[in-house]
């Protein structure tokens, strides 16, 4: 059944050509990127955390979704094969980069090894990089109706960690936030619960957004490893943490704080608590680094 | 025999524990705060957005270069405070923002007045300086961090960044003037500007460093 699915995704992906204008040479991107059900979770992940009305209205003005795909040679460390593969939404004007991680770590004996192609940068086009005919890029659409349906029926999709990865986070939300903090809002707390919600996790990104609802604090945790790739993943050093306290940093407008970096606009906020609480998981802690009862 | 090997593997040990490959100034001091706000705003190994040492390198550099030009390379039609976000001081002052504002996440003025730094920025400082000194031999780790240790004391030293600003020519960008110079950086990840008259600086010139997306500024301001 699954590989009858698989065909009929080939048959919908739409092979539109190669653009290269006969000027650069073109990489062919990895058959894992050019997959339709990889393409399809992109869209998911693009979905949840970027898309907005705007775009779906621009989307389904249109009978195919078309994707620009380009292989980035990048300037890396000796012995990194990691690759990188930029993959465009011509029509949305916007870019996403997917690393595979493939690295060594000497300093800590490990190897840092995707399974697959990870996002690892989102950024807006300007109008005048999405050319009509795009050089040295691979150009597919898929049907436009199939990736709308698919949008709409995995909306509400979620898929969580395990419980021991749900552990670890617990355990560097203690510590990201820092002891002190977290004790002075946890006897605010009634009983000193604190309730905490994950937001689902994307198969095609390494990252998990936190809502630590007593503590008012958003917390997004991201790694270059694989979140569900095994216990090294889990190295206090792998999480890298980025907080942002809701009562001091979230502005209607990033044009109250022109410049700075450390606000979030009320919109992404919004859509953040979303994910956690109405598609996330919410989880009871009396101790920071346990899980006491789960929903 | 086995006495001498016992006293050179007790050497190495000794070596290794009294002469660390990395020792940072204090957060407390000018330098250190300095240095504290590059390392965090820079991936190293296993962490996502690293490319390579060179980049996460590259990026500190182009960071500094962002507090100093709030400093002094507002370009003309801007001033100071529509640039930095307040209206005088240092670099320090840059970093932490003024009147409740702050410019750079992690870093603030405490209930004090004083330059302060969330907990967690140096939970990951010091846990990175663990790493790097846990070697027999300097590797990535130490590199990046001696990099911003030394980007940080110099720019004390002799007033400037100690590097080339990749950014300074920019002229145009997608058919818009610009200002050159960068005046912001974002985490890679945000699909939208950072607000006012910034522009995002594209791949083709490099605006893309160490995860962060750097921005310059409108010639023509809106």
């Amino acid at each position: 059944m699954k590989g009858i699915r698989a065909i009929e995704l080939v048959l919908m992906l739409l092979f539109v050509g190669l653009s290269g204008g006969g000027q650069s040479p073109i990489v062919t991107p990895p058959a894992e990127v050019r997959d339709p059900d990889y393409l399809h979770e992109i869209c998911h992940f693009l979905y949840l955390w970027y898309w907005e009305e705007n775009d779906i209205a621009i989307l389904k003005g249109n009978d195919r979704l078309e994707i620009w795909l380009e292989v980035r040679e990048m300037d890396l460390d000796p012995g990194d094969k990691s690759r990188f593969v930029a993959i465009t939404f011509p029509q949305l004007k916007l870019e996403v980069m997917v690393k595979k991680s493939d690295y060594a770590i000497p300093e800590l004996g490990v190897e840092v090894k995707s399974r697959g192609f990870k996002v690892c940068a989102v950024r807006a086009l300007g109008a005048a990089e999405v050319v009509a005919q795009p050089a040295g890029k691979v150009v597919l659409a898929m049907a436009m109706t199939e990736v709308m349906d698919r949008l709409f029926a995995a909306r509400n999709q979620r898929d969580f960690p395990t419980d021991s990865l749900q552990r670890k986070i617990a355990a560097r939300l203690h510590k990201s936030v820092g002891a002190e903090e977290w004790l002075r809002r946890r006897e605010q707390a009634e009983g000193g619960r604190q309730m905490v919600y994950l937001a689902p996790l994307s198969a095609v990104a390494n990252e998990a957004w936190i809502f630590w609802e007593t503590g008012q604090v958003i917390l997004q945790v991201s790694s270059d490893y694989d979140l569900d790739g095994g216990d090294v993943a889990w190295m206090e050093h792998h999480l890298r943490v980025h907080a942002f306290d809701l009562r001091e940093q979230v502005v209607l407008s990033r044009e109250e704080t022109p410049g700075s970096n450390a606000y979030l606009s009320r919109n992404r906020a919004g859509r953040i608590l979303y994910n956690c609480v109405i598609l996330g998981r919410r989880e009871y802690h009396d101790r920071p680094a346990e899980v006491r009862n789960t929903d | 025999m086995w006495s001498a090997i016992a006293i050179f593997l007790i050497s190495i040990r000794v070596a290794t524990a009294t002469e660390p490959f990395v020792v940072l100034d204090t957060p407390s001091s000018r330098s250190g705060y300095l240095a504290s706000l590059l390392i965090n705003e820079i991936p190293f190994p296993g962490e996502r957005g690293y490319k390579s040492v060179a980049d996460s390198q590259a990026a500190a550099l182009a960071i500094l270069w962002v507090l100093e030009s709030r400093i002094s390379k507002v370009p003309p039609g801007y001033t100071r405070k529509a640039v930095s976000g307040v209206s005088e001081g240092d670099i320090i002052t840059v970093i932490t923002g003024g009147s409740g504002k702050r410019q750079c996440d992690g870093f603030f003025l405490d209930s004090q007045g004083a330059p302060a730094m969330d907990s967690r920025v140096g939970e990951r400082i010091e846990y990175l300086t663990k790493i790097a000194n846990g070697g027999r031999a300097p590797g990535n780790f130490a590199a990046l961090l001696i990099f911003c240790h030394n980007l940080a004391r110099g720019y004390f030293r002799s007033g400037k960044p100690g590097g080339v600003d990749r950014f300074e020519y920019l002229q145009w960008i997608l058919g818009v003037a610009v200002t050159g110079h960068a005046y912001s950086w974002m985490t890679d990840f945000e699909r939208y500007h950072p607000g006012g008259n910034f522009m995002t600086i594209p791949n083709e010139h490099d605006g893309s460093l160490g995860g962060n997306r750097f921005f310059t500024l409108r010639k023509e301001p809106k």
